[in-house]
């Protein structure tokens, strides 16, 4: 069985549209990708004066002057994995005074485009055999699980064990707590509660795959910049400092249950491969900003991992 | 097309509570970050050294400002790709994306190997320049035979070698057991380093010309004037002539080999891209301030004694301008401060070589290019033991070429590096054309009569690598031109990168894995 296992797409139209094609290109049974599928900021496109729409893009003030031009710009921001969002001068008062109307902006806008996505994939996975899960992540909000559920072609593993051939996936979107405190974050001695709720599921004699977006701790796959309070990266020595950020739970789940495989994201810049026990610990990392989508190809057979290949589409 | 303007009200966007999103580092941190791996201190030693007294007609301040206008495009390709690719850091990456896989393998191996094989080049620098003078210098001056003996030894082959090897197992084993300790001590280290350049600034400018050369010759027995000219044509120093463009260019190999190192920022994008800005001109800024150093020591230098003086006091006495600065101190404890703390800055790149080469050697063997064993992290230290290992060995091996090898000059790979800095300008250039979208939402989307900026850069920077690579090749004192072997060198590293790909491309392909899916983008119909 040819896994592919891609994650952390944040909102990035062109790797979606990628990882819909992901299955046919690279010949895999089964794909997935391991949350964190939305975007990250809302982009307004403010109409000024008609016609003409002012955005602030990449650090840039940016006109679109005539609809061509904004259609441009929104497909700009959109590569960026932001969401960009038209609006009149008072609407972008209101979203920038009041936190509460510009976070349920931000949710519409961000259901309103999976919506759209999981379209274009019910579509072009329609005579497809192969199995393709979509799970959240610890930055996706809750609002997408309801939108996901709509899918006739995508299954949202998360939180239970699924039977996929002569193998069981384990999946879990959550992650111990980082410097942002985003929607799915469980203190450590919660995380392995839960993960080991979950395996209650797990057959004893099947083989399995573990899909958490979180990578073990310590294990190479989870080293990231170390942070200051205001979420400055710490320079030493004219290099950046890297430190362990993986969950302890996640690192502890696999001790004890040594599946196969594991599959991990959530630290883009920790692409790698670790073993822990008898298991093969993947994180492809992830590029999804330049339209790239950091992938993983796992070929399966009995209880034996028989290569894997990082790949990027 | 969307225009960019300045509105009255600046609109901005909204991010989210996600993960990732980062300050920029500082401006200062990044332009330390970058002038840390330019090294001041050694660019100064070389060209005191050696564009003093062996290029006729040399005119040093145009020198050093027309290697800075070579350097500087270059630069810019690097910033233009670190803000357009904030994430993939690295020409390996950049041209395998942008070109070819085979071509980014070939590119960023033509580096590794040279970071590998200049191991063996600052490590040598550590004892010729840095512990060598500290102790001779200190030993003559306080009349410590030990020192004078063993400060004399480090300068030998055998001696560099000795101390350089050290020095190379030292770094290998901190990088092993974690980078910590390293980056907890390395901003100390360099600011040592910019004490002694600090003191000689200091020194040179209130020191009368007159106070430097007498304690200078009550220091070494070396005489001035006549008794100088005589004996710094004996070893072999050439008399000034009039200005010559050539010579000019040609004395300058010595600031570009560290000057055009100035884009290592290129690896610490930020996710938003809000540190694009700060990326692109942190690498030039980087170049400013390093060629502003080094025009500040050289005028004063002019003022202290006269560059045509250094270059037949380098040419007589092998010293390093830090060591001859020294001699003309009259205090023995501020003499040993300056040489204690240059030694700080006699390796600066090598840890940096060494931490590059085995990344590179890490993704290589990420991507089933090189064998799986260098790839494998050390879970107790969370490093790459095996491939830290072989750039240590690499290393030693490169030093005992160094150090045994006349033919393994400083200079000779420099050739090698141009020629692959050239790939990533033709990857610049070609970058708008063959990753449209990437480009156009990208903050360096800039054009200039139609035309990307991004290519333009990339030309100009074709051009300077072309000016550099003829002054490699031709330079006399260390070029690669009627060298037989250190050519085959630079063209045969230069072409293993090709190698190792259709060996590794093959290999794998036995164990059913084609290495080129791994670039190979997925088509959206």
């Amino acid at each position: 069985m040819r896994v592919y296992y891609a994650g952390d797409i944040h909102g990035s139209e062109k790797c979606w549209r990628k990882f819909l094609s992901a299955a046919a290109f690279y010949e895999a049974d089964v794909v997935i990708l391991g949350g964190d599928i939305t975007g990250k900021a809302l982009v307004p496109l403010v109409e000024r004066r008609p016609g003409e729409w002012s955005a602030h893009v990449l650090g840039r003030d940016e006109v679109a002057r005539g609809e061509e031009a904004a259609t441009e710009l929104e497909k700009r921001i959109r590569f960026n994995g932001f969401y960009p969002y038209r609006c009149s001068e008072d609407e972008y008062r209101g979203l920038e005074e009041d936190e509460e109307y510009r976070e349920r902006v931000v949710t519409d806008v961000m259901c309103r485009e999976l919506e759209r996505w999981l379209e274009l994939a019910d579509e072009k996975l329609a005579d497809s055999d192969a199995r393709c899960f979509v799970m959240p992540g610890n930055d996706d909000e809750f609002e997408i699980d309801t939108v996901l559920a709509r899918s006739t072609r995508i299954e949202n593993p998360d939180g239970r064990v699924v039977r996929v051939g002569a193998y069981q996936l384990l999946s879990c979107a959550w992650t111990n707590p980082t410097p942002w405190h985003t929607a799915r974050e469980l203190p450590e001695d919660e995380l392995e509660a839960k993960l080991e709720e979950i395996g209650t599921a797990l057959e004893r004699d099947m083989p399995a795959v573990f899909n958490l977006h979180c990578p073990p701790h310590d294990s190479g796959l989870d080293m990231a910049p170390w942070l200051t309070d205001d979420l400055g990266v710490v320079i030493r020595g004219g290099e950046q400092v890297l430190i362990p950020v993986g969950s302890r739970a996640v690192r502890a789940t696999i001790e004890r249950h040594q599946p196969l495989l594991g599959l991990h994201g959530h630290i883009h810049e920790s692409r790698g491969t670790a073993t822990i026990g008898r298991t093969l610990c993947l994180n492809p990392g992830s590029a999804y900003s330049e339209g790239v989508i950091d992938g993983v190809l796992v070929d399966l057979d009995g209880d034996r991992v028989v290569r894997h290949q990082f790949v990027q589409g | 097309m969307a225009e960019q303007a300045v509105p009255a009200t600046p609109v901005r966007m909204f991010e989210r509570q996600a993960t990732g999103l980062v300050r920029a580092a500082g401006t200062l941190d990044v332009l330390i970050y970058n002038i840390n791996f330019v090294s001041i201190g050694l660019m100064a030693v070389l060209v005191f050294l050696f564009s003093t007294a062996f290029y006729p007609g040399a005119n040093l301040y145009v020198m050093t400002l027309l290697i800075f206008a070579c350097v500087i495009p270059t630069s810019l390709v690097f910033a233009f790709f670190a803000a357009a690719m904030p994430r993939s850091g690295g020409d390996y990456v950049y041209v395998s994306r942008t070109l070819h896989p085979a071509l980014g393998m070939m590119s960023s191996w033509n580096n590794t190997a040279w970071w590998f094989m200049y191991g063996g080049v600052p490590s040598a620098f550590f004892a010729y320049y840095g512990v060598g003078p500290f102790f001779s210098v200190v030993g003559e001056r306080t009349g410590t035979d030990w020192m004078v003996r063993f400060g004399n030894w480090c300068v030998t082959p055998i001696g560099a070698f000795v101390v350089g090897t050290i020095l190379i197992a030292v770094l290998v084993a901190i990088f092993i057991l974690g980078l910590h300790l390293f980056f907890r001590v390395q901003n100390f280290l360099f600011v040592l380093g910019m004490i002694s350049i600090g003191i000689v600034i200091v020194t040179w400018l209130f020191q009368s010309t007159g106070a430097f050369e007498s304690n200078f010759t009550a220091h070494t027995g070396q005489a001035f004037g006549p008794a100088l000219d005589g004996a710094a044509k004996k070893a072999g120093y050439v008399e000034d002539g009039p200005f010559s463009l050539k010579w000019t260019l040609l004395a300058g190999t010595w600031v570009y080999i560290n000057l055009v190192f100035n884009q290592s920022s290129a690896y610490i994008g930020g996710e938003v891209r809000r540190a694009s800005r700060l990326q692109l001109w942190s690498m030039p800024a980087a170049a400013a301030v390093s060629t502003a150093f080094l025009l500040i020591l050289l005028a004063l230098g002019d003022k202290i004694a006269g560059l045509h003086t250094f270059g037949k006091l380098a040419a007589v006495t092998a010293l390093p301008f830090t060591a001859i600065a020294a001699q003309g101190m009259n205090s023995d404890a501020i003499a040993a401060l300056l040489l204690f703390c240059f030694i700080f800055f006699s390796y600066t790149w090598l840890p940096g070589q060494i931490l590059n080469a085995s990344r590179n050697f890490l993704a290589y063997a990420l991507d089933g290019l090189v064998p799986a064993k260098l790839g494998e992290v050390n879970p107790r230290f969370h490093t790459p033991i095996y491939s830290l290992l072989l750039v240590g060995a690499g290393s030693v091996g490169a030093l005992w070429l160094f150090t045994h090898w006349s033919a393994f000059a400083a200079l000779v790979g420099i050739f090698g590096f141009i020629l692959g800095f050239a790939i990533v300008s033709v990857a610049a250039i070609a970058f708008p054309y063959r990753l449209p979208e990437v480009f156009e939402s990208s903050p360096v989307r800039w054009r200039w009569g139609g035309v990307p900026v991004m290519s333009i850069v990339g030309a100009l920077s074709l051009v300077g690598l072309g000016i550099m690579a003829w002054a490699f090749w031709t330079d006399p004192s260390a070029g690669i031109e009627g060298k037989l072997s250190t050519k085959i060198l630079n063209f045969a590293i230069f072409g293993s990168g090709l190698v190792i790909y259709f060996v590794a491309k093959h290999v794998q392909r036995l164990r059913g894995v084609d290495v080129a899916r791994r670039f190979k983008e997925i088509p959206i119909e």
